[in-house]
């Protein structure tokens, strides 16, 4: 069993069979998937009716604080995700949902350039999170690129090169657009070249390169 | 012009000359420069190759002619010779150009910042990563080619 897998087969939380009673979705042995809308609305839920008083007597109210045994078991599902995940277990990952725990993993991985890494956790999010918008855009920067050939191709810029290696030094920080051994058009910024061009060679197809 | 494997299969579908201007800002030993493009672009411009980059950076003109600059997208620190900046992931569509044979087109990861005005540098992850390619420092020719798969 993989480190994910373990934390998609957590075992059962205690009273899940009152949950079941009051028409909770997650049933006792259901797959313990937790978004975090799912995880407020069944949260506020049980609040909000004072059934979580009734659910092994772990309600705790005062200084503005709950606790309901779903609280108790995310708080569980909290400490064994950040294990394997190699986040640290602080009190700011108590009630945090899955789907936090697993963007947080991942943006870890990438603030410390193990892209790799962070690939591999993106990969072991179960399908049911992965569907999560903001999970989807990290998904979709981190995906592999995609690659193919196509039948198109420029012209030899040898020229251009030769220009740039002998004249560029004189544009240095400047936007530079060169055809054959010919300057077209040099502008401090892209957009203004871009518009000379537009304007006096839009039939031309000249290198375009900032010298830095 | 196409290399190829000793058995046969081909490893490059394109070539193209690349500048190798030692001339600049980007340090004193010789750097490779490759033609790219995008789609709305339409003029080929050039980026360094740079295999020790963890991701590919468009300059940040390119970047806004884009219209990448929306605030939204991963951010990831990255260490560069101008120091160090935080960048947004971007997916965008992208060519390598070819001289003879076939150029690549790509999906591919990059970051931006709307301080970056240093260049465009095409690095590993997120896009040389699923490519192959080989320098001839001799005649300046870059050789590259999609992975195809090993036939059974």
């Amino acid at each position: 069993m993989s480190s994910f897998d373990q934390v998609l087969s957590l075992p059962k939380p205690p009273e899940a069979h009152d949950w079941n009673a009051k028409g909770s979705s997650l049933a006792a042995g259901e797959a313990q998937v937790v978004t975090a809308k799912t995880y407020h609305w069944k949260r506020e839920s049980l609040l909000r009716s004072g059934s979580a008083q009734g659910i092994g007597g772990s309600e705790k109210r005062g200084a503005g604080t709950a606790t309901t045994p779903f609280d108790e078991m995310m708080n569980g599902r909290s400490a064994i995700i950040c294990n394997v995940l190699g986040l640290p277990l602080s009190k700011h990952f108590q009630n945090t949902p899955d789907i936090v725990l697993y963007a947080q993993a991942i943006r870890q991985a990438l603030q410390a350039d193990r892209v790799s890494a962070a690939r591999n956790i993106f990969s072991a999010i179960p399908p049911a999170l992965a569907v999560d918008p903001g999970l989807g855009s990290i998904g979709h920067v981190l995906a592999l690129p995609v690659v193919h050939s196509v039948v198109k191709h420029d012209t030899d810029r040898s020229k251009e090169f030769e220009w740039l290696r002998t004249e560029g030094h004189k544009y240095h920080g400047q936007w530079v657009a060169v055809e054959k051994s010919q300057l077209l058009v040099s502008a401090p910024t892209l957009k203004a070249l871009r518009s000379q061009l537009k304007i006096n060679h839009q039939d031309r197809f000249p290198l375009i390169h900032r010298v830095v | 012009m196409i290399l190829r494997h000793s058995n046969g299969q081909d490893f490059s579908t394109g070539r193209a000359k690349y500048h190798d201007s030692d001339n600049s800002s980007q340090g004193v030993t010789a750097k490779i420069y490759v033609k790219i493009t995008f789609a709305s672009f339409g003029c080929p411009i050039l980026a360094l190759l740079d295999t020790g980059a963890a991701w590919s950076i468009l300059d940040a003109e390119i970047a806004e002619a884009l219209d990448l600059f929306d605030d939204a997208g991963e951010i990831v620190p990255i260490s560069t010779r101008k120091g160090s900046y935080q960048f947004r992931l971007k997916r965008v569509n992208l060519e390598i150009l070819a001289d003879h044979g076939t150029s690549l087109s790509f999906e591919a990861t990059v970051a931006v910042q709307r301080d970056w005005k240093h260049g465009t540098f095409i690095g590993y992850q997120g896009l040389l990563e699923r490519m192959k390619f080989a320098v001839d420092p001799f005649d300046n020719f870059f050789y590259f080619g999609t992975h195809t798969p090993p036939s059974t």
